[in-house]
Order: structure tokens, then sequence, then C-alpha cells
């Protein structure tokens, strides 16, 4: 809440210390922190990954790369096209090689794996791709059932967990369909089925909604994060779209210029972005402050929301602050993993600031507004 | 028609018949392994060895360029060596295979690199092997493309076989040349043309047929 050495005064502060004395009930529902206790299953260390085209230069796609991802997380990374999310998703099943670092996975160094070992990993890993790449020669059944013949399995026994992988995804009733015959997200879902059907322990996805229309995305997710809760798989993916993180990860790493930027539980990385990156990826989603309040005579606070308390924005606090003519006129708060995040804007009206007659009136007052809610900024030009 | 030309015109398509089968399948055994050698071995490919890659493909575009009327008297030793003789049907399907196999290994080259990217990635990432990607990747997603390119070769192997008469292995192109060309008569020379049509258009109808029944894109 407050930092320490700037609390409040007066009647808003009463009532705040009042309130952390209460206890807090509100335990949000998949909070992912430095608490979680559940184990590591992939580990990056110190990644870095360089491209040496011949005879041209360097590209430094990947740069001292590390974070570690728990058992049964969903984790979303994210990053402009050729931020390097493409190269880093592709080290986790050996697809690519590292050129310095170490990727674990399940402890074992990715890497140094031989053919066989490697292998052997593939098929505990499931992977989505944008483009979906089914066989178009193959039902498909028969590309759900892929994997597993390519493991060695009998057709018969194949087909019957294919038959099983469709229809944990809702899609027994085009089994026998070619994929060219199918919609995009039907497409995908067949992908889902073919990447579930060797029962792996991780996920990786690779822009798997980017190809998709908004609807059939958040049913694709939907999927995703049904399977996760059931399964208990871990899921690794790259977006560009923060709705797709904003849907289903716990938690996200923002990548830029291959370097991690920002990484953390996606209601802060959300609620309180601290790179200009995360930012302006956030910012077709931010409600705008709308021209003609923007254009007008009051003086404009914005205010976070930021989820470091779970009871989202204390009201009387803010109002107390601003004191009398504050007004709510724009904002939107919503719920990330149990926590309020979003941005209120509230006036208050010049009339009011130049009727106390002090010269910083309107900084004084933006000083109080700042004591009781951290996140508070002052959008208005104060003349 | 007399019935003595209509025997000889009977003669030389099974001749002609002959020719193409035998050298058609021979090319398909040689060219698509040599076709799957090219993708495989290319810069990039799944198994790139530039050392296999650069010398076959060298062989592939030396045969290529070689005129066939020429590469049927060039071929004469060896073609004695194979078959044991320099002249009928027999030494005319030794060159006939040998310049069909680049050629129709070159088509299927095509057809295979066409085989999207995304698709090796995907079997790459379920554990497959490059065997199995060949095999049940590569192969079958260029299926189409590769009976498009055996009928291309099939045709191109009608037309070359006209030239097999240098050989004193008969055929249509041969009845053409001798009764047409050389004996100045037109009607002869006019009817093969017009069978060589309709077997041309025959086969490349059936190729199509059977492209547009595998493709299921």
């Amino acid at each position: 809440m407050t930092p320490s050495g700037r609390g409040p005064t007066g009647a808003a502060a009463a009532q705040l210390r009042e309130d952390e004395g209460m206890t807090v009930n509100y335990a949000p529902p998949h909070f992912v922190e430095e608490a979680d206790t559940r184990p590591v299953q992939v580990v990056f260390e110190g990644v870095g990954k360089v491209y040496r085209p011949r005879g041209g230069q360097e590209v430094h796609a990947l740069a001292d790369v590390g974070f570690d991802v728990r058992e049964g997380e969903v984790f979303g990374i994210i990053g402009r096209s050729g931020a390097g999310k493409s190269s880093l998703i592709r080290l986790v099943n050996g697809l690519e090689r590292p050129t310095a670092g170490r990727v674990r996975v399940e402890g074992a160094d990715v890497a140094a794996l031989g053919e066989g070992d490697l292998t052997a990993l593939r098929r505990r890993i499931g992977m989505i791709f944008q483009g979906f790449n089914l066989l178009a020669s193959s039902t498909v059944e028969d590309n759900v059932a892929l994997p597993l013949r390519l493991a060695g399995i009998g057709r018969r026994e194949a087909r019957r967990r294919a038959a099983e992988a469709l229809e944990l995804v809702g899609l027994s009733d085009k089994a026998r369909a070619y994929p060219g015959r199918l919609s995009g997200g039907q497409k995908q879902r067949a992908g889902i089925a073919r990447a579930l059907v060797q029962k792996p322990k991780l996920l990786l996805s690779d822009e798997a909604t980017s190809a998709l229309d908004p609807e059939t995305t958040r049913s694709i997710l939907a999927l995703l994060r049904d399977i996760n809760a059931k399964l208990g798989l871990t899921i690794i993916l790259i977006t560009h779209e923060m709705e797709v993180i904003r849907d289903i990860a716990d938690r996200v790493a923002v990548i830029e210029g291959g370097r991690i930027v920002e990484i953390g539980p996606i209601w802060r990385v959300f609620g309180n972005p601290q790179h200009g990156v995360t930012r302006s990826l956030l910012d077709h989603g931010a409600p705008a402050l709308p021209p003609g309040i923007a254009a007008g005579d009051d003086l404009v606070f914005s205010i976070g929301v930021t989820g470091e308390d779970v009871r989202g924005p204390d009201l009387f606090a803010i109002a107390s602050a601003l004191g009398p003519g504050a007004r709510l006129v724009h904002g939107n708060v919503e719920r990330l993993q149990g926590r309020p995040s979003g941005r209120l804007y509230v006036t208050l009206p010049r009339s009011v600031i130049e009727a106390t007659a002090l010269p910083n009136a309107a900084e004084a007052a933006f000083a109080r507004l700042r004591a009781v809610v951290p996140h508070a900024e002052i959008v208005s030009h104060v003349r | 028609m007399s019935g003595n030309l209509l025997d000889l015109f009977w003669i030389a398509m099974w001749e002609t018949a002959v020719m193409v089968g035998i050298s058609g399948a021979i090319a398909l055994a040689a060219g698509l392994p040599i076709g799957l050698i090219l993708v495989a071995t290319a810069p990039g490919g799944i198994f790139p060895a530039k050392w296999i890659n650069w010398p076959l493909g060298g062989l592939v575009n030396a045969i290529r360029s070689t005129p066939f009327i020429i590469l049927l008297v060039a071929m004469i030793p060896l073609t004695r060596l194979i078959v044991g003789t320099t002249i009928g049907l027999w030494a005319a399907i030794v060159p006939l295979s040998i310049a069909a196999a680049p050629f129709f290994a070159r088509l299927a080259e095509v057809a295979l690199r066409e085989v999207h990217p995304g698709l090796i990635e995907a079997a790459r990432a379920m554990g497959a092997t490059r065997a199995q990607i060949l095999r049940h990747v590569l192969l079958p997603e260029a299926l189409p493309g590769i009976v498009g390119s055996f009928t291309i070769t099939i045709v191109s192997m009608i037309n070359s076989s006209a030239m097999a008469g240098a050989v004193g292995a008969g055929g249509l192109g041969d009845l053409a040349m001798r009764f047409g060309y050389q004996r100045f008569d037109d009607a002869v020379m006019a009817q093969v043309v017009v069978v060589l049509i309709a077997v041309v258009t025959l086969v490349q109808w059936s190729g199509d047929a059977l492209v547009r029944r595998l493709d299921r894109r």
C-alpha cells in the first residue's frame, strides 16, 4: 500500500490505518510468485543465441535470458515481432541450440542430449504452431496419431488414443476429415490434439492463436486453460498479443531486443508496467482519457489501480485527499488473477482550486492524493 | 490403311509402350531417390551434406543438358556393357532411362522442396527421426506433385523415344520418320502424329486425374 514514511493524514489516513489492521481474506485464485513451491520444470540459465549468416552480420537473437517455469504453470512470453520469442521457445525442445548458457528441462541440459535422449524428451513435450502444421495428405485422425506411429505404436492403438485426444479437444466428429476441410479453429484443435496425444508434461505454444479471429482465439485459449487445469500441463506460450497473456497466463516475461525486460505475475506487469515496451504493448487495451475531459478546464488526476492491494482503490481516501468537488469521470477496473487492475480518472474543478487562494493548491491536492494512492499522476497542465 | 501398315502401327505402338514403360519405371526408381537426396542434402535440409549435393546436382545437370540424340550415341559403350547389344529395343531403354531419371529427379526435387518447412519442424518437435521425416512427411505431402512430375516425365520420354529409331528400337516416332520423312508419305506421318497426340493426351489426363484424387489441400 502506501510507502512508509509518507503516511497520509486526516480522516482518510485514520481509515487507512484501520484497514491495514484488518485481516485480508482475499487470497487470489492463481497467484504465482516467489512463494510458488511447485517443482521447477524448465530453467533458462544465462541463455544467448547468436545467428551467424554466411557473409552477413551477426544477429544477436537472445542475450542473457534467465528465468524458470514451474510445473503446472502457464508462462507467457510476449514481445514484438523480431524480439527473439521464436528462438526462445525453440530452445526448450532443442529445435534450436543456444550459443551461450543452458536450457534445462526436467533437470537435463537440452543441448547436451544425444539424439536418442532428445527424441525421448521431444515426445514428452507437445508443440502447437501459428500455421497449425498439419499434414494435408492425412486425415485429422491420422495427423493426431502420427506422433504415436513415429514412436512405434501400432495403428489400432494409435487410432484409439488419437480418438481420445480428439474427444478432449471436442473434434471427434472431424476425425475422418482432411485438414483442408477444417476451419482455422478446428485445425488448431487438431494441432492441440496431436500435441497432447503422447500425454506430455509440457506444451509449447508458438503464436498458436495469431492466425485466428478474436472469437476463435478465445475458444482456443479457454481450451488451453481447461487442459492446463485438467491435466496439470505446463504451458509455455509466445505471443505478440497482450489479450492472450491476459486471458491465460499466470506469469509473463516481456522480451525486447533478445532480452527479458520485465517479468512477473500478470496482475503486476499489467497493473504497473515498468518498461516502455510493456506499456506500448498494453496501450491499445487501456482506456484512454476522452478528449472532452482532457481538454476541459478541470484538473485531471489519473490513478493507476495496480493490484498490490487486493481490495481495490479506496474511494474514501481518494475523495478525502482531493476534497469537495472531486468526481470520478472515466476509467475501468477489472480483476486479473483475483486482483484489481485498471485506471481511474478523477477531476477537480479549477474553481475549487482557485477558491482556496493558496499558490500551490493544485500541487498540494496532488501530494495528498499521492500519499493515499501511490500510482497517481496529474494529467492536465497546472496553470 | 492396308493391313500390313496397320500391323506396323500396332508393332510400333507396342515398341513405344515397352520402351517408355520400362525406362519410365527405371526413371521412377532411380529419380525419386535422387530427388530425395538432393532435397535432404541441400543446405538447410534435414541432412545437409554439400559433398553429396554438389556432385550429384552437377551430374544431374550434365545429363540434362546433353541433347538426347547425342546421349543415345555417347552411351553406346555403356549400353553394350549393360544389355550386351547396341541395337534394338533394349539398346534404347538404357539411354532413355539415363536421360529420364535426372529429369524426373529435378522435378521431384521441386515438388519435395515445396513441402512447407513448418511440417518438418512439427515432425522434429514430435520426435521424428530424419528417416521418418522423409517417409511420413516429405513423401506423402509431396506425392501429388511427384505424380504430376512423373506424368511430365513420361510425356517427355514418349517424345524422346522417337529418336530411338537411330538405334533400331522402332516405335511410333521411328515409323513416322521412315514413312513420312524418308518416303514422303505424309498420310502415315499425319496418322502417327494423331496417335501420338492421343497417347500423350491420355497420359496427361490420367496423371491429372490421379493428382486430383491424391491432393487433399
